[in-house]
């Protein structure tokens, strides 16, 4: 893959890469660093074979490398995700359109923390970053029917404690 | 609440975006380096496939093995080698016995088979060759030695002289180690 191409990449996902990965680990620093990591990891691959889908592919990166930090950080101090990070209140509070949202953004990003990781995954990548069934089932390695059948299950999972 | 309902709450979380300043920053950390063009040294390459060094080493033994077969494997073979290459220069020198390059090849073949011979172990080595066919290739020397006693003049020239004790002294000594057989 060339350089300008992958610019284009970055440029179409790195937003949406970026704000799955601090979903998932609530930290601003640690989600960019993260970002970084995925995008590099993808032109590693891009010089080496051509890639098909390239919006599936990067976030089934994102995954590993969220896998990956989490496996790392277990054997480190844990820490609670249960927090609403500096970050995320600055983007709400600069955002007009999104401030009138801010106690329910909160409220949904928090109670979505409190399900299961898997379910937490589909749910973003489904109803988020806007993924398709077929493109989330490359992801996390399941079947198209299993990948619906946990959508389902994780939608009903959030609906609990809603 | 309805499925819709969580699903519209989900959507908001779309609104979360970074700034671009942000994604400038990310952007910066992504090292977007090019392997390297340059052709790799025959010592890179050794070091970076694993395979390459075991084909190597692999070849090198192939060619070992077959230089190895082309080699006499011990010393009765090699005697053997000296002892038929003594009586070729032997018939050589026959043809013309006043060649001093014939009477030295002889000579010099002579000294080869002698040295072969001594280093034959009467007993044998096992797996190599046994005591009969020591004994056996001793009694072809020594007759061969003989044979080229009576054969050689003294009386043409110095160098057939020198020739003629070098036999006599190879023979001697064959004789001492086949007696060693009858002791």
């Amino acid at each position: 893959m060339e350089e300008k191409k992958f610019s284009n990449v970055y440029k179409e996902f790195s937003g949406n890469i970026f704000r799955y990965i601090y979903f998932k680990v609530s930290d601003y620093e640690v989600a960019a660093d993260l970002t970084a990591d995925t995008f590099t990891r993808f032109w590693k691959v891009s010089l080496r074979e051509p890639i098909e889908n390239t919006k599936a592919f990067l976030f089934s990166i994102a995954n590993g490398i969220i896998i990956d930090y989490y496996r790392k950080k277990k054997k480190q101090k844990k820490v609670s995700l249960d927090v609403i990070d500096e970050w995320l209140l600055g983007v709400i509070d600069k955002n007009e359109e999104v401030l009138s949202n801010k106690q329910e953004i909160t409220y949904i990003f928090l109670k979505l923390k409190k399900i299961k990781k898997p379910y937490q995954d589909i749910l973003l990548l489904y109803y988020v970053e806007e993924l398709n069934v077929d493109e989330i089932s490359l992801i996390i390695n399941k079947t198209e029917n299993n990948t619906r059948v946990m959508l389902h299950r994780a939608l009903q999972a959030l609906k609990k404690i809603l | 609440m309805k499925d819709n309902k969580i699903i519209e709450k989900l959507s908001l979380l779309k609104s979360v975006q970074p700034d671009a300043e942000t994604l400038r920053l990310i952007r910066k950390r992504i090292p977007l380096q090019k392997p390297s063009d340059k052709k790799f040294s025959f010592y890179k390459r050794l070091t970076i496939s694993p395979l390459v060094p075991l084909v190597a080493i692999a070849c090198i033994l192939i060619l070992l093995i077959a230089i190895a077969n082309f080699i006499p494997q011990n010393h009765y073979e090699k005697a053997k080698i000296a002892v038929a290459n003594a009586n070729v220069q032997f018939a050589a020198y026959k043809k013309s016995p006043t060649n001093d390059q014939q009477i030295n090849s002889l000579s010099h073949s002579l000294a080869l088979a002698n040295i072969q011979m001594t280093n034959l172990k009467l007993v044998g080595e096992k797996g190599k060759y046994t005591m009969k066919d020591c004994l056996s290739l001793y009694s072809t020397y020594h007759a061969s030695l003989e044979t080229m006693k009576k054969s050689v003049s003294s009386q043409n020239s110095s160098k057939e002289v020198k020739l003629l004790s070098e036999i006599k002294q190879y023979e001697e000594q064959s004789e001492k180690k086949m007696h060693k057989y009858s002791e």
